[in-house]
């Protein structure tokens, strides 16, 4: 064996020579970001800030179009005007801001799942040429008794007030909402901590002092040819090009969401602008802004970025993205990245928001009526488990033994001693062509998902190879069938399954992987 | 990284981004897959914070992440295209940039484990046990693979004209 180990000449030149391969690539760290200490004179910086802020994700944007260098310098008279949008604004500012354009105004109730009196569009929808004097009518969120948003186990009101007073503060007409004493900032991969105890002024420094680091590291601006809309909720794919991004995970985390869109395009919803995720009773505990800028220069150096979110992105010229985290009494939880609401449940309530108010040119939007489905919620089983797989919990909630499979195929059976050692879960076996190991926790742990306690869906491992059922049956009672968010190319797919006692603790795992 | 204490993952990326990047770059991964296979792991290993905290080697943890995030990512097939800043000279006495764009060359001439062992060994600095954990394989297939692939590059003909 010992004609194995290289020679330590052979080693040195080996390092040497790798050391030289890795020197002819530049990494190009965007280098550390480092917080201002202390905000002297914050007023300024705070006011750039939102401006900033402001011209990025929403209202600003019809007022850019005013300031801007365009027809109005040199066309006598205008006829027509862009409609701006008013999103998030109360209906007497909505009003003032359309009626300042030189149009008419009316209102009328909009169903949808957000604290009452909100403008959450208009008709005709932002971004539209309209003729003055024309009439526009604003949406203005209401709830009556028939509107079942599903978030009352979820997230409160109140939560969704918060969401509303971070983009009100996002956007310069509101208060800073509360912060840890220190907030973590992660920029284009830059990460870096606010600490209150720093400043020690109090809330509205710690605010000035994450708008600091957005003004001075981001070239945000807005662009004449996007349009800027806003919602909350739904779906994470669908609001994030099918993508799902790297953001830590709240378990009771709700998130409130901007959306870019392009006013010259027909009506898909695209890229996110800035996505806030809040638990009850929660402070902020970090932001992350995920810049590009006009040159994509920024852009296409932002490890951050994916490939299909940075194509997105440019592809509607570029704003950024910002999200900020809450934490559960004052330590941030990083757990999940969408809320833990069956998709199914979820899915009808933004779809009416998305179909009735997000869709520029999208006329069939006076209907508000939320679809109801009725949904089994499974057993608590696979949310435990999945707590477990992210390190949220350390005890694996299993019951005494708990049984492995591998595309239904038995592995073997751990105890729960053994299961809290996360290499005891690996499994290896010529499955969906995968390399070994293959480990059910490691799946849970790196990807979103909803759960179902339905069949698992999309292209899975052929089972030709293996035991067409389950071999030997397993224990417990089939309590869900775990699988990522929306349609997956099948190398991506995957499922877990899950059988668990009546108490919960599970009793066998069957993990199910997409075959190339 | 020091990891007299948990480490943060602040320090952590601050201290390991580039070299993780770099590596994923000569594993094979053209630049901006490269920094979509780092920004993946970073995720990964951020979502699974504590666990890289309590292991023995938080860098052969991440590393091993980024190993298996690698695998994932194959499905975008690599040409074999070296792209680089600058072009490498080439009626000089061998540079350490030409150098490394032929060490480069000879890495995208090998199989992917062999690829892998040596940026992980020689460059990463893992040892063969760290390696073995991060590739998941047996110690004893690490040094076979290190011997062949030592071998590989030294049988190389663009890094044995430098020598």
């Amino acid at each position: 064996m010992n004609s194995l180990r290289p020679d330590a000449e052979s080693e040195a030149w080996a390092r040497d020579l790798m050391q030289q391969a890795a020197d002819t690539i530049d990494a190009n760290p965007p280098g550390t970001f480092v917080a201002t200490p202390r905000a002297r004179s914050w007023w300024p910086a705070l006011a750039a800030a939102v401006v900033i802020v402001v011209g990025t994700v929403t209202i600003g944007l019809g007022l850019l179009d005013r300031v801007g260098p365009g027809p109005a310098l040199s066309t006598p008279t205008r006829t027509s005007a862009s409609v701006p949008s008013v999103f998030g604004h109360d209906a007497g500012s909505a009003r003032a801001m359309l009626e300042a354009e030189g149009f008419e105004v009316e209102t009328e109730d909009a169903l949808v799942c957000e604290p009452p009196g909100r403008a959450v569009g208009t008709s005709p929808v932002m971004g539209s040429n309209v003729s003055f004097g024309s009439t526009i009518t604003v949406k203005v969120s209401t709830i009556s008794d028939n509107t079942d948003c599903f978030l009352g186990e979820r997230v409160s009101w109140d939560e969704r007030s918060l969401a509303w007073a971070i983009l009100d503060f996002a956007n310069g007409r509101g208060p800073a909402p509360e912060f840890l004493d220190s907030v973590e900032l992660v920029l284009d991969s830059r990460f870096t901590t606010a600490r209150g105890s720093d400043i020690a002024a109090g809330q509205e420094p710690m605010a000035t002092q994450i708008l600091q680091a957005l003004a001075a590291d981001t070239a945000l601006k807005a662009s004449d040819d996007n349009v800027a809309l806003g919602t909350t909720g739904g779906p994470e794919d669908q609001s994030t090009c099918g993508h799902r991004l790297g953001q830590p995970d709240y378990s009771l985390a709700e998130p409130l969401r901007l959306t870019i869109l392009d006013s010259g395009a027909a009506a898909t919803l695209t890229c996110p602008a800035l996505t806030a995720h809040l638990t009850h009773d929660g402070r902020i505990a970090g932001l992350v802004l995920r810049t590009g800028g006009p040159s994509n220069a920024r852009l296409l150096q932002a490890p951050a970025l994916s490939t299909t979110y940075r194509k997105c992105v440019r592809s509607m010229g570029l704003e950024a993205w910002a999200q900020v985290f809450v934490s559960q009494g004052g330590v941030p939880q990083l757990v999940k990245t969408e809320p833990e609401v069956p998709a199914e449940i979820h899915r009808p309530c933004f779809q009416q928001i998305g179909g009735g108010l997000l869709r520029p040119g999208q006329s069939s939007h006076d209907t508000y009526e939320l679809e109801q489905t009725e949904v089994s919620v499974p057993s608590p089983g696979w949310r435990d488990l999945t707590k477990y797989a992210r390190g949220v919990t350390t005890e694996p909630p299993v019951a005494a033994e708990v049984e492995l499979y591998l595309g239904g195929q038995f592995m073997h059976t751990l105890t729960r001693e053994q299961a809290s050692v996360e290499a005891n879960w690996e499994m290896c076996a010529a499955y969906a062509q995968r390399s070994c190991p293959m480990n059910a926790l490691t799946v849970l742990a790196g990807d979103g998902r909803l759960v179902s306690t339905g069949e698992p869906q999309g292209c899975l491992g052929s089972l030709s190879e293996l035991p067409a059922k389950l071999n030997p049956t397993p224990t417990g009672t089939l309590s869900a069938t775990i699988q990522p968010v929306g349609k997956r190319a099948c190398t991506d797919n995957w499922a877990v399954q899950i059988w668990a006692n009546a108490d919960g603790t599970i009793r066998a795992v069957n993990l199910l992987l997409g075959d190339p | 990284v020091d990891v007299g204490g948990p480490i943060s993952f602040h320090d952590f990326v601050a201290a390991r981004r580039a070299s993780l990047f770099r590596a994923a770059v000569l594993l094979g991964f053209p630049l901006q897959d490269a920094e979509d296979l780092v920004q993946s792991t970073l995720t990964k290993a951020l979502r699974s914070w504590r666990a890289v905290q309590r292991a023995d080697h938080p860098d052969a943890y991440v590393y091993r992440i980024l190993i298996n995030t690698a695998h994932d990512q194959r499905k975008r097939h690599w040409r074999g295209e070296i792209p680089t800043a600058a072009l490498p000279e080439r009626h000089e006495r061998a540079s350490g940039h030409t150098t490394g764009i032929a060490v480069r060359r000879a890495l995208a001439a090998m199989s992917k484990d062999h690829r892998e062992v040596l940026v992980l060994r020689y460059f990463l600095d893992l040892s063969e046990r760290d390696t073995a954990e991060a590739l998941g394989v047996a110690l004893g297939t690490v040094k076979s693979r290190t011997a062949r692939a030592l071998a590989l590059l030294a049988a190389d003909e663009s890094v044995r004209s430098l020598r």
